[in-house]
């Protein structure tokens, strides 16, 4: 009997694997075309994401381009150690994680707050003017919304004037490091509030209308409405984007610092991401040190992510994975 | 059925590929499409045209064709009315009398360095690649280890007569334009005449005349000529400049004996920044910030807000170029007649002194220097073409153009035609010299002084280039010479260098603002010492010795 047994089990197993293979063999010949269709979405992940991670062995190399990837000699950790001695190791860790840290204080909460504010709102049309007209700067090429912000910002500039009234020095406000960050926030939410409330404005319409009749009938005012009902109600969704936004944490938009900092406001707005911009592109061609510095960061943006995962899918069971 | 499932889900993501790849090539082809044809077209000529060689002044129809390519960045007053060096005469006339035939290549606009890097990492070169040859990573030394280039010293030897006698005049060009083994590696654009200053600052003397001032020569005279500015005319930045400026042109921080950058007193190198004279230059470049006498912004200006403090009279003295700035602002206010702009001397600490840096072009330029490729296969009749120019008619050819057409000479003087200098298509006299020939830029071949000349035509102009000039000899003592490195030294120095130089760079303006008290100026020479500007000094040292040494 025993015998028997272990002698159906392999044949078993086959049979399962071959029923299973062939399920995928005819899923795939009656959705032909939809699998056709995703080949380009994951070619685009082949080759625009996957094959270049090839190229980051170049960290551990002294990478020359006359001997190519594979011709440059190794040179193991010289890279990372090097940065990790540089004298603005800290101040570039320092830069990087403050600005994320007050984006995720100060600019992730915002678009939260004014969907909660614009679903309060019962004039359908003044609801309407008022998106519109704050999707509008998201549409702005940051190139162009810098451009303005140099301009405005300036000794005599728009909003250094406003600014003047209020009792502040008349400056340039982009030469002084102090500024930097609450500039850089600040546009930030500016440009991106009214587009970043969609996704949240979207959940807070799929809340069940009973649950806040529910809540009016146990005396709940319209305060106690928000806090107990349509708050508790986005909260997957909030979590969600909060993952997702730890995991980009270290890699910022250097776009938009490189095109607002300067020598004088490094102190502050030098992060990892534009200093591999300076060292890699702009001046030396240190391709090697800056790809070890770029593997650096995304290491830790890899570890934020596992981790805000963890801790989340602890907390209240809401998970990436 | 498994089977034939499977082979057909190969032969999809095999013609995706193949899709994909079809719109890669048509992608990355589509710019250079005109290049490949032409460079195929070439290959089938070269092979037949492997005969004896003849460089020079040959109608021998029988002398067989040479085809090379030829890569440099396009100089905006060419572009501005060419599409390419072919269409310019100078090297129509060359077409005719050799058998040598050009195909230029030409990066898009803004894109040379972006190019030259990609040519150098496919190693798809032009025989001949004319450019800065320094950005090459690891300098020249590596460029000609990497197989780029090919050393041109036996060639030139046996070749080059005019450019062995130009070696042989001038000594100093040798070190300039070969690496720390002694190899050339390229021809260059050479200047020994006269006028090697062609930037620095300007005043407005009309103010000056207002006011009852002279003309300031001293760190004492400024501070009160600034002042003055300040106070009667009420300007708001009555020195205007830019973090560029403040460390390519020199002005008053120059006048303590440093710079921003190495140089040499006594056969020693110096890092100026760490310099005792830099903290005494600080002190009073921090006063003068706070006064109001230095502009407030010079930080965060850009060339054109400088431009636009001077024509809207909120500034009385700027730094800049004779051509290019100085020329600009006079037709900017060509219908202002009191507008008097001139070039003031290179200030000093103490009357009588001689200003020690002055923005001086050595003898050989670090653009224009054109290089031999590996990819070469005629190397010899390219050496002798370029030779040409250092003889006396190539050199003519270069600088004026075609007598009768460009140029007369008048009194045994080159004398530029109307064709140059009122050109009646509209083309100022820099964009109608380019389409004749290539004097106003830098060309592998020897510049002219009677060129300058004629270029400047403002009075104001001509002044400016003697009072630049006047030091630029006694400045040479301290300039440190274009050295090369040896391939572990350049990237060391590399290493080091960008570390010191954003410190500096964020330091310096610290002590101007006065966000950091100048107290503090110790522990920055400290930490830039931790940074290893000691070794960087040394290997400086062994690069300025062997350059001296040639």
């Amino acid at each position: 009997m025993a015998e028997m047994h272990v002698a159906k089990a392999p044949a078993q197993k086959r049979w399962k694997a071959l029923r299973k293979r062939n399920r995928i063999i005819r899923d795939f010949k009656i959705n032909k075309y939809i699998y056709i269709m995703a080949v380009p979405v994951l070619l685009y992940y082949l080759v625009i994401h996957y094959i270049p991670m090839y190229g980051a062995v170049i960290a551990f190399k002294d990478f020359s381009p006359v001997k190519g990837v594979s011709g440059s000699p190794w040179v193991g950790w010289k890279h990372f150690s090097n940065f990790y001695d540089s004298y603005y190791f800290w101040r570039l860790i320092r830069n990087t994680f403050l600005i994320n840290v007050y984006q995720l204080l100060f600019a992730f909460p915002a678009p939260i707050i004014f969907a909660l504010m614009l679903n309060e709102i019962s004039r359908q049309w003044f609801k309407r003017t008022v998106q519109t007209v704050t999707y509008l700067p998201h549409f702005i090429s940051i190139i162009v919304v810098c451009g303005m912000l140099v301009d405005f910002l300036a000794r005599d500039g728009f909003i250094t004037h406003v600014l003047v009234w209020f009792g502040l020095e008349q400056t340039a406000l982009l030469s002084k490091a102090e500024y930097f960050r609450t500039i850089y926030i600040a546009s930030d939410i500016w440009q991106h509030i009214g587009w970043g409330s969609i996704i949240y404005l979207a959940a807070l319409s799929g809340i069940n209308p009973e649950l806040y009749e529910a809540s009016k009938v146990d005396g709940a005012g319209r305060f106690k409405q928000v806090v107990h009902v349509t708050i508790p109600g986005i909260m997957p969704m909030i979590v969600i984007l909060l993952i997702l936004k730890i995991g980009n944490m270290m890699e910022l938009g250097y776009e938009k610092i490189i095109l607002l900092y300067n020598p004088n406001t490094y102190e502050t707005a030098d992060v990892l991401a534009s200093f591999i911009y300076r060292r890699g592109l702009e001046s030396g061609s240190e391709y090697s040190y800056t790809t070890a510095i770029g593997l650096f960061q995304s290491m830790i943006n890899f570890m934020l992510l596992v981790m805000a995962n963890y801790i989340s899918r602890r907390l209240n069971d809401t998970s990436l994975w | 059925m498994f089977e034939k499932m499977k082979r057909d889900s190969r032969t999809t993501v095999f013609l995706w590929l193949a899709v994909l790849l079809l719109v890669l090539m048509a992608a990355c082809s589509s710019s250079n499409n005109e290049n490949s044809t032409e460079s195929l077209t070439n290959e089938n000529e070269r092979s037949s045209g492997e005969g004896e060689p003849n460089a020079t002044g040959s109608d021998d129809p029988g002398v067989p064709e040479i085809n090379l390519t030829y890569w440099t960045n396009l100089n905006n007053n060419v572009a501005s009315s060419l599409q390419s060096l072919s269409e310019v005469e100078m090297y129509k006339e060359m077409e005719k009398d050799t058998n040598v035939k050009l195909q230029f290549q030409h990066p898009p606009a803004g894109q040379a360095n972006q190019q030259f890097n990609l040519i150098m990492s496919s190693r798809d070169f032009a025989d001949v690649m004319e450019g800065n040859w320094n950005q090459y990573a690891g300098g020249p030394t590596k460029a000609i280890e990497d197989g780029v280039l090919v050393p041109l010293n036996d060639l030139i030897e046996q070749h080059a007569p005019n450019f062995k006698k130009v070696l042989e005049d001038y000594p100093q060009v040798m070190g300039q334009i070969s690496t720390t083994n002694g190899e050339i590696y390229a021809f260059p654009s050479i200047n020994v005449g006269r006028y090697r200053t062609f930037s620095g600052n300007f005043i407005r003397q009309d103010w000056l005349d207002e006011l009852g001032l002279n003309m300031p020569e001293t760190i004492a005279d400024w501070e009160q000529v600034l002042q003055t500015f300040k106070e009667e005319k009420g300007v708001e930045a009555p020195f205007s400049t830019n973090l560029f400026f403040l460390q390519n042109i020199p002005s008053f921080i120059e006048a303590y004996g440093v710079t921003h950058d190495f140089f040499v007193e006594d056969g020693e190198v110096r890092f100026g920044p760490i310099e005792s004279g830099m903290k005494q230059a600080l002190e009073t470049m921090n006063k003068w910030y706070v006064e109001g006498w230095l502009d407030k912004d010079f930080a965060t200006n850009d060339r054109k807000a400088i431009d636009a403090k001077l024509l809207n009279d909120q500034a009385g003295a700027v730094p800049g170029y004779i051509g290019g700035s100085m020329g600009s602002y006079y037709v900017a206010k060509a219908d202002d007649p009191t507008f008097n702009l001139v070039a003031a001397p290179f200030p000093v600490y103490e009357k009588g002194e001689q200003p020690r840096f002055v923005p001086f072009n050595f003898e050989v330029s670090i653009n224009g220097q054109a290089g031999i490729t590996t990819a070469n296969e005629h190397p010899v009749e390219t050496v002798r073409w370029f030779d040409y120019f250092y003889g006396e008619e190539g050199h003519m050819l270069k600088n004026f153009g075609v007598e009768g057409v460009t140029y007369e000479i008048v009194d045994g003087y080159p004398t530029y035609t109307d064709l140059i200098m009122n050109n009646s298509n509209g083309y100022d006299i820099a964009q109608s010299m380019a389409r004749y020939f290539r004097a106003n830029y830098p060309t592998p071949g020897m510049d002219d002084d009677r060129y300058l000349e004629q270029y400047y035509t403002l009075p104001q102009q001509q002044d400016a280039m003697s009072v630049f000039s006047e030091h630029s000899d006694y400045s040479r003592a301290y300039r440190l010479p274009p050295v090369n490195h040896t391939v572990e030294e350049s990237s060391e120095l590399a290493q080091i260098m960008s570390d010191v130089k954003t410190y500096r760079e964020e330091m310096l303006l610290k002590f101007i603002y006065g966000d950091e008290s100048l107290d503090q100026f110790d522990a920055y020479v400290e930490q830039i010492n931790r940074m290893g500007i000691g070794r960087a000094l040394e290997m400086m040292q062994t690069a300025y010795d062997r350059y001296t040494s040639n």
